[in-house]
């Protein structure tokens, strides 16, 4: 490799409100020291760090040579959705920051058939949801703790970073060793710029020293648990400790209304702020300024958080979640809260932390000697390097070429059960044909009255129905159905 | 394929020659005439054969709000066909062909067909030797009916001459004549405005025009833009591009000598830029 090889990555930036913009810049500012790097953002008058030149995505397959290195950022909103059609078309290593995307393709406007077509790979034992999207067009939240849809960005990458253990065994479990082994942890980056001082940080906000200050960052989403942080607050109100919170971040009323609940608890109004979304030098602030910083989750999929990677550079006091990547933090260096009884653990905590304000310093000291070693930013930029050198000759699974579509042949007896249509398609990919075959046409007219919705009740919920038509003799008769059937890599 | 040097003396030369002539370019991606020739419809005609992500970003561009042509089934298949109304009533046909198009079914409906490299086939056909000026650059014109060469090709030098341009004819055969010319003085300046801007409002706050492959040759470029609020960022090709403020609601700047892919013009301001008029020239 020469010293300064193109790189181009493809990722919101800053000013765009998303964590995973700041973390772009962030770290393709330290990528400048091994490459030439570009972005290709949809906001061409996006801020890249210096020497990082903004390229229009729609062009930027111009710069990018055949085998050329390309890096995705990738999150699961819908800011990424050019992200996702730019890696079907330039393989690259690609960080998946939530390796759940559902939401992604929801917001994204990838269409049902492609989020059917990810949830192809899910146990069998989950296909009732996929039917109820196909023929109902219902999606439930378990929908996206069921489904990640991650199978085709790992299919399509040459490498994928995580950020935790977690988040890769999660891949694991859900797509199988044989399509994860180009899976690397690399963990989230400590801030390039120091963090501001405490004590400056809170005379700058107006945070009397004796006020102990809790902070909740980022959006306000349901699985940052904000419900369990407001009961837990007012135990710990109620119990005597003069807290004040402030959530700095955005609301996101259809997750979790945040205001409305902090409005109808009396003894919490009065102590919390929701400070609506804030630049990151403002956010800085008041991670700095907090004597408790609460990162918890629920469920998790294995996210890692860019507020808890401040707070833990600003030796605030951390408090996670017991759960996903936030379990593999050394127990010294954050406070764990158990998914189990979080509520009274949190509150405990809470009240002991205001009690004790020497406990929360040296957990937030050892916090920060624990970030420093493991997530300094040079350091995570040379193992995005070594991740993007290792992978350059890595072939990435193609779709299938469009060819003649195969004829697959089932006997359409009263005893076809739905399984076994699944298993016959499952070995293809793209057009298929399947004649379900019938002795005569009576017999046909017979089995379609006997099992009414017949068609839709045994095909897969992600094999599309392209055509149906009824086979006649001379031929073999039976039903004959034109599909699309997902690729899986 | 790079830009044609020549584009601009052969517009020039078409419009003088016929008058009337309706011009379809669907070598937009291959160096074709556009942005030289005023009223031409573009597009291209083997987008299958062009790289995806090229084909994916002519997909995007609108020219008189309709797709490009071959991105649109329904009045491609009406152009190709010849269809009056979808040739606005013209007598005169032309289509421009890039490399990878089949220039027979053309002919056969009766339009002329410009096309650089043209497949050998059972047409007459005028050799066009353009130096603009130089390298020396060649472009067959190809029709069906002979007996239309000689008229044909005496329009043609006509022109030539008429633009200024040293030019020389000779006739090989009654199918087949070359016309040279060499013109250094064809001060060329390409304007779009209207139906002739090719465009893609990529969203709100961005939008791109498509320049068409352009000369080797570094070339000026002028943005007139509808009065009233901060001048937009100018990109070119994807990147961020110098550009200086020419008075209210003009941008100026330099343009590289072309490539083989069509150029791109960026623009990016808080609203969507509202452009009046492009002009391309020296």
């Amino acid at each position: 490799m020469t010293a300064r090889d193109a790189l181009t990555a493809f990722t919101p930036l800053p000013p765009a409100r998303n964590g995973i913009a700041d973390y772009a810049a962030l770290l393709l500012g330290a990528l400048t020291a091994h490459y030439d790097c570009a972005a290709a953002c949809e906001d061409w008058l996006a801020e890249a760090p210096p020497g990082v030149a903004v390229l229009d995505p729609a062009l930027a397959h111009r710069r990018i040579a055949p085998g050329g290195r390309v890096l995705h950022q990738l999150g699961n909103n819908p800011q990424h959705g050019f992200v996702l059609q730019a890696l079907r078309r330039h393989p690259g290593v690609t960080t998946l920051h939530d390796p759940g995307l559902l939401h992604l393709h929801e917001a994204a406007g990838e269409g049902v058939e492609r989020i059917l077509a990810g949830m192809a790979g899910a146990t069998p034992a989950l296909a009732p949801f996929a039917r109820h999207l196909r023929d109902h067009g219902l999606c439930t939240r378990a929908n996206h703790l069921l489904f990640d849809l991650a199978g085709e960005v790992l299919a399509r990458s040459r490498a994928v970073v995580v950020h935790s253990r977690f988040a890769l065994g999660r891949l694991r479990a859900l797509h199988g060793e044989a399509r994860t082994g180009h899976v690397a942890v690399v963990p989230h980056p400590l801030p390039a710029a120091a963090m501001p001082e405490r004590a400056a940080a809170r005379a700058r906000l107006g945070i009397a020293e004796e006020d102990v200050l809790v902070v909740t960052a980022g959006f306000a989403t349901a699985a940052k648990r904000l419900d369990w942080v407001i009961e837990a607050l007012e135990r710990a109100l109620a119990a005597g400790a003069a807290l004040r919170w402030v959530h700095a971040g955005a609301e996101r009323p259809e997750e979790f209304p945040l205001s409305a609940r902090i409005a109808g608890r009396e003894a919490l109004r009065p102590c919390a702020r929701v400070t609506g979304w804030l630049p990151q030098a403002a956010l800085d602030e008041h991670i700095a300024a907090a004597d408790a910083l609460l990162c918890l989750r629920f469920p998790s999929f294995g996210e890692s958080s860019g507020a808890l990677a401040r707070g833990l550079a600003a030796g605030t006091c951390c408090l996670v979640s017991d759960t996903g990547a936030y379990a593999e933090l050394p127990r010294e260096a954050v406070l764990h809260i158990p998914l189990a009884g979080a509520v009274p653990a949190l509150a405990a905590a809470l009240a002991a932390l205001a009690r004790e304000r020497a406990l929360a310093r040296r957990i937030g000291a050892a916090g920060r000697e624990f970030a420093a070693r493991e997530m300094a930013l040079p350091a995570v930029a040379a193992a995005y390097r070594e991740v993007i050198e290792a992978s350059r000759e890595r072939p990435v699974v193609a779709p299938p070429p469009a060819g003649a579509a195969p004829l697959l042949v089932l006997e359409a007896g009263p005893a076809l059960r739905p399984a076994e249509v699944e298993a016959a398609l499952a070995p293809h990919a793209g057009p298929c044909r399947l004649l379900l075959a019938v002795p005569d046409l009576a017999a046909l007219a017979a089995l379609t009255l006997d099992r009414p919705g017949l068609v839709p009740a045994l095909l897969p919920p992600w094999a599309a129905l392209r055509r149906l038509r009824v086979q006649a003799p001379p031929a073999q008769p039976g039903l004959l159905l034109e599909l699309d059937l997902p690729w899986r890599g | 394929m790079a830009g044609l040097n020549a584009a601009p003396l052969l517009a020039a030369l078409l419009r003088h020659a016929l008058p009337g002539l309706a011009v379809l370019d669907a070598a937009l991606a291959e160096g074709g005439l556009y942005p030289w020739l005023a009223g031409a419809r573009c597009g291209a005609a083997a987008p299958a054969a062009l790289p995806g992500p090229e084909r994916a970003l002519l997909r995007r561009f609108r020219q008189g709000g309709r797709p490009l042509f071959g991105f649109d089934p329904a009045t491609d298949a009406a152009l190709a066909a010849g269809a009056p109304e979808a040739w606005g009533g013209a007598a005169a046909r032309l289509v421009v062909l890039g490399a990878a198009a089949d220039p027979a079914p053309w002919l056969a409906g009766g339009t002329l067909v410009l096309a650089r490299a043209a497949p050998e086939g059972g047409w007459a056909r005028i050799i066009l030797l353009a130096g603009a000026p130089a390298p020396f650059e060649r472009l067959d014109l190809l029709l069906t009916e002979e007996e239309r060469l000689p008229a044909l090709l005496a329009a043609l030098e006509a022109a030539a001459r008429a633009l200024g341009a040293e030019c020389g004819t000779r006739r090989v055969s009654p199918r087949l004549a070359t016309l040279t010319l060499l013109a250094g003085a064809v001060e060329a300046r390409a304007a779009l405005e209207g139906e002739a801007l090719i465009a893609d409002a990529a969203a709100e706050g961005r939008l791109r025009l498509l320049l068409g492959c352009l000369p080797p040759r570094p070339l000026g470029l002028r943005v007139i833009l509808a009065p009233g609020g901060p001048l937009p960022a100018l990109f070119l090709d994807g990147a961020p591009h110098p550009a200086e403020a020419a008075g209210e609601g003009v941008l100026e700047a330099r343009l590289p000598p072309g490539g083989v892919r069509p150029a791109v013009l960026g623009l990016a301001g808080a609203t969507t830029p509202r452009v009046r008029r492009v002009e391309i020239g020296p």
